[in-house]
């Protein structure tokens, strides 16, 4: 969906002011006003309110063709948005917006009540409040089901009469806000809210215009507009790409090694860096996926990571994209391995020129150019509201603590002296079972597509698997492991079948994230119990190579087996003492 | 400050070329006849736009109080003049 085709004026506006967060309030009145002239467009828009919504309705349309959105806005008569809400046959309903505005400040939310009105007695004046809001927000769904409403959440008034006493009284006005926002919020679940917190009262714009906010705000309130308008049309940004040197640390990694790089307590420099990485971390709890796209050696590059002072981890990173080749196909491999379009990305960079570049090659990107000021750099990348959001999903959380579980994980190896200790720490947990039911469609989910770890690439289907599961001389084998930074799942699996007087491994495999975790040995136990029990004397494993799964080549000689045919085969007797076996994983789910 | 005083041929046009960028639709040459009656879409917004313009312009603050009484052109002309001086 582009207007260029067939909508001009949309297309004129987006070439002229490109997708910067803050366009000029010179450009957002003459643009606007020529939008409001649109007939025809992609997302119908109707802006209703309390206030005067000239101003708002020229930065929603401004808004919407800079998010590559063709706008037709209606206005409403002023100060008529609950009738015209209300009233299924007014000009608003008539209209049929997709999207409905709702302009209405704290003059629409307080209410005049004495100063010492109990609290209780206030919040049941703000609940039957936001129950004239909950009914004029059904009564403009009611028309259509598709239909989004943007609600302006209200801020408390500027006047701040007797200071703190004000907010120490339920009834005053600020006072009033605040119990107004959260009930507001809790009932309009399906309901997008645009904050106006922040956006200053102007006496003056308020007398003589009717504006809800300084005109000098209107710039802000785009970027405000523009980020709910993403957020309900599925145009959410998802990752944050960032650059290494002199953004998530000063100095250059390739000349100044770790030793060199400024990111800590000992400069204010130093600390800005810090700050920025904790600030993406904490993104990346929120579930904002981190990606680096760097113009470096990709290993000289992760050693930044080392850094004492890192906040981030290598593996804090899903997509990893260190290169010297330009930046544009770095950011196209990042959306390719991420499985994201390339207009899901926030790209962070502080050097101008590749700012530019990315802005000319890709401009579907969103470019946040940090300047040479860390201290700044969360603000610079803030202002654009790239990554807000009406609510956080469980999966979201989850995305975030998942790769934070993976980061930990990976520190703590950095931290361990050796190996064994670094496993001991993880306390890990890990149960071998005869996989039946869901077990074996999540196995025949790993056959499709574990590649590395995969000693005979079988890639057994669903049924397949069921039917090694149900046969009296075969088995199939799950394992499942847990540690102190969470839960992985059931992440490998052995398929094996009984010939003559040994069990033959049909094939093995592991999911990447657990491997030289033990968890080897700890598998091999449970088969050999498994082979012991069925009266067999060897257990034998093959080894088929591909081009992927070299790191599996000698997993068998590894696990104390004799070979039988050159790099191929291996055997392992059942009765053979099994100290070698050597497991940190204790048994438990 | 007789020498930063703008010559009112000057104000005319810059403020044609305002006019212009505010109603692509008014030939530069055409602005200085502009009235709030024969401008299609000159509504109070557009004054309002048209303030902002000259006050990035010029450099100047104007306020919202003559909003209402500025009608044309000239009105406009007349009050960056006065602001100018």
């Amino acid at each position: 969906m582009s207007p260029d085709g067939g909508f001009p004026l949309a297309a004129t506006a987006r070439s002229a002011l490109g997708t910067a967060p803050k366009p000029t309030p010179v450009n957002i009145f003459v643009h606007g006003t020529r939008l409001l002239g649109a007939k025809e467009g992609q997302l119908r828009i109707a802006v209703a309110g309390a206030v005067t919504t000239d101003l708002i309705a020229r930065a929603v349309g401004v808004g919407a063709a800079q998010e590559n959105i063709a706008p037709v806005i209606y206005q409403g008569p002023f100060g008529a948005w609950r009738q015209e809400a209300l009233d299924g046959n007014s000009a608003l309903h008539r209209f049929a917006p997709d999207l409905v505005v709702l302009v209405t400040d704290w003059r629409d939310a307080v209410v005049e009540l004495p100063l010492n009105t109990p609290a209780a007695a206030v919040e049941e004046a703000v609940a039957t409040k936001i129950a004239g809001y909950r009914r004029a927000w059904d009564a403009l769904r009611a028309g259509s089901s598709g239909r989004r409403i943007v609600q302006h959440l209200p801020a408390a008034p500027a006047a701040q009469l007797v200071g703190i006493a004000e907010l120490r009284s339920p009834a005053s006005p600020r006072a009033q806000l605040a119990i107004f926002r959260a009930a507001m919020l809790a009932a309009g679940p399906d309901i997008a809210f645009l904050d106006t917190e922040g956006l200053a009262d102007d006496p003056a714009a308020w007398f003589g215009a009717k504006l809800p906010f300084a005109q000098d705000n209107l710039p802000e309130y785009v970027a405000r507009f523009r980020s709910v308008l993403r957020q309900i049309t599925g145009r959410a940004k998802k990752v944050l790409a960032l650059d290494l040197d002199n953004t998530l640390w000063g100095g250059v990694i390739g000349d100044d090694g770790v030793e060199g790089i400024a990111l800590g307590p000992d400069t204010p420099k130093a600390e800005a860096f810090h700050a920025f990485q904790s600030y993406a971390k904490s993104l990346a709890a929120r579930g904002v996926i981190l990606a680096v796209c760097s113009k470096n050696d990709p290993a000289i590059a992760a050693t930044g990571f080392s850094h004492p002072h890192s906040v981030l981890a290598h593996a804090d990173f899903p997509a990893f994209e260190c290169a010297w080749t330009d930046k544009a196909g770095g950011l196209r491999r990042i959306a390719k391995t991420l499985n994201v379009g390339v207009d899901s990305i926030v790209f962070a960079d502080d050097n101008p020129a590749e700012c530019a570049l990315i802005r000319e090659q890709l401009p579907e990107v969103a470019v946040v150019e940090l300047g040479d000021d860390p201290a700044s750099f969360i603000g610079r990348l803030e202002e654009g509201r790239w990554f807000e959001s009406q609510g956080l999903s469980a999966e979201d959380l989850a995305r975030g603590s998942a790769y934070q579980a993976r980061a930990q994980a990976a520190a703590a190896e950095s931290d361990a002296a050796d190996l064994p200790s670094f496993l001991k720490n993880l306390e890990m947990r890990g149960r071998v079972f005869r996989a039946e039911g869901a077990a074996l469609t999540r196995i025949a989910q790993l056959e499709g597509k574990t590649n590395q770890f995969n000693l005979n690439t079988t890639r057994h289907a669903d049924a397949a698997i069921a039917g090694f599961a149900a046969r009296p001389d075969a088995l199939v084998l799950g394992a499942t492991l847990a540690d102190k930074f969470g839960d992985h799942g059931l992440i490998s699996s052995i398929v094996a079948v009984a010939e003559g007087d040994a069990l033959v491994i049909d094939n093995w495999l592991m999911s990447c994230r657990v491997f030289s975790r033990s968890l080897e040995p700890f598998m091999l136990r449970a088969l050999l119990a498994e082979a012991a029990a069925r009266g067999l004397a060897r257990i034998v494993g093959s080894y088929t190579p591909t081009p992927k799964n070299d790191v599996v080549a000698n997993l068998y000689p590894s696990l104390g087996f004799t070979e039988i045919e050159q790099g191929r085969r291996w055997e392992r007797a059942v009765a053979a003492p099994t100290d070698d076996l050597v497991s940190y994983i204790a048994e438990g789910s | 400050m007789s020498d930063t005083k703008l010559a009112p041929e000057r104000i005319t046009k810059r403020l044609s070329r305002i006019f212009n960028k505010a109603f692509p639709s008014v030939e530069v040459a055409e602005a200085p006849n502009a009235t709030m009656d024969t401008v299609q879409g000159w509504d109070s917004i557009a004054t309002l736009t048209l303030f902002m313009l000259c006050e990035e312009d010029f450099g100047i603050k104007l306020g919202y109080d003559r909003i209402a009484e500025t009608k044309s052109f000239n009105d406009l002309f007349k009050l960056l003049e006065s602001k100018l001086s």
